[in-house]
């Protein structure tokens, strides 16, 4: 009697541990899925700063659900836009990898790339050096949040 | 329980990966094509390239709906063509023979306008020291596709289907002493 209510202990634990095991695993999919939003800036004079950000993608829809209403409220000329970024970020994450622009000048290097369900945008001049990668799923629920959101005024 | 632990694993592994599987298990879809923009300043040594998936430019106008431009399309109410029914001018145009039926010769510059098979064309050649060319070449397709709409509008969503169904073209050259500038559209994403 005594070893059947261990065992049955034993075999909760064990299914509570699966489950936490399989959430831990899916939750690593969902941001897998959403990709990482990175910002990296450096300054190339002596002293200059550099910026290093590192944040799941899937961070930004889950925080713009916390945030108020009245505070996600985008000017209307700027709020028009989000459906034509949701559209162009949603028909980008279909295309194959590709470069969108590249720019070269003496000194200076810009190019915006679709690569891995990214923009990624890179800066490469004699200031300063920048690199920034926006998983387009991130892009698309962000503009679909804003979108949502009341018009200001 | 290790095989329960075990299933649920594979099933959340599943459930994270499988957008990704049916993307690469889904039939091959018709090629993209895309348009292509280069300008070459051998001066200043600036290159500026842009190439733009055609089915990304067709998804994202229907969803503009700012200003003059409403799906897809953008109101000319700004645009005075003087009382010329555009129209019925491109119209006279398409039954025209093939042949050069304007040109415009002045000290600096040549302009010539004609037709040749499916296409309308514009050549100036400027006779300052820059020696600048541009040819601009235009498939009555696309002009078609352009004026789809009501009278007062230009049908740019059509326009791009239009693009996305004709072959591959240099639809704008300019060249000069030391810029050259190239539009055009074809079925590779690179510019190589």
């Amino acid at each position: 009697m005594k070893n059947d209510g261990r065992q049955r202990g034993v075999t909760t634990a064990s299914a509570l541990l699966g489950l936490l095991g399989a959430s831990v695993l899916a939750g690593a999919g969902v941001v897998y899925q959403y990709g990482v939003v990175k910002v990296y800036v450096e300054e190339k004079r002596p002293g200059g700063e550099r910026i290093r950000l590192w944040v799941p993608g899937v961070l930004a829809p889950v925080a713009l659900k916390l945030v108020p209403d009245e505070e996600l409220r985008l000017p209307p000329e700027a709020r028009q836009w989000m459906p034509a970024l949701r559209a162009a970020s949603e028909e980008l994450a279909r295309v194959e990898d590709f470069t969108l622009v590249e720019v070269r000048e003496p000194g200076e290097r810009v190019t915006i790339v679709k690569r891995h369900g990214a923009l990624i945008i890179d800066v490469e001049s004699a200031d300063e050096t920048v690199h920034i990668s926006l998983p387009l799923r991130v892009v698309v629920s962000v503009a679909q949040e804003l979108e949502a959101a009341r018009p200001a005024g | 329980m290790k095989r329960i632990v075990l299933a649920l694993s594979v099933l959340a592994l599943a459930a994270a990966l499988a957008p990704r599987l049916a993307a690469q298990t889904a039939p091959a879809a018709k090629a993209d094509r895309w348009l292509h923009v280069k300008v070459e300043d051998a001066k200043k040594g600036e290159t500026v390239r842009v190439n733009v998936p055609l089915r990304v430019a067709e998804a994202i106008l229907p969803a503009i709906n700012v200003d003059v431009i409403k799906n897809g399309r953008i109101k000319m109410d700004e645009i005075n063509t003087h009382g010329v029914d555009l129209r019925a001018v491109l119209e006279a145009v398409r039954t025209l023979d093939d042949g050069e039926f304007v040109t415009v010769e002045s000290q600096q510059e040549t302009i010539r306008v004609s037709k040749e098979g499916r296409f309308l064309l514009a050549r100036i050649h400027e006779r300052d020291a820059q020696g600048e060319q541009v040819a601009v070449k235009v498939p009555f397709a696309l002009i078609d596709a352009l004026l789809s709409g009501e009278k007062d509008e230009l049908n740019i969503a059509a326009a791009i289907r239009a693009l996305n169904e004709l072959g591959d073209e240099v639809y704008v050259a300019v060249t000069s002493h030391d810029e050259t500038v190239r539009v055009w559209v074809d079925s590779k994403k690179t510019m190589e």
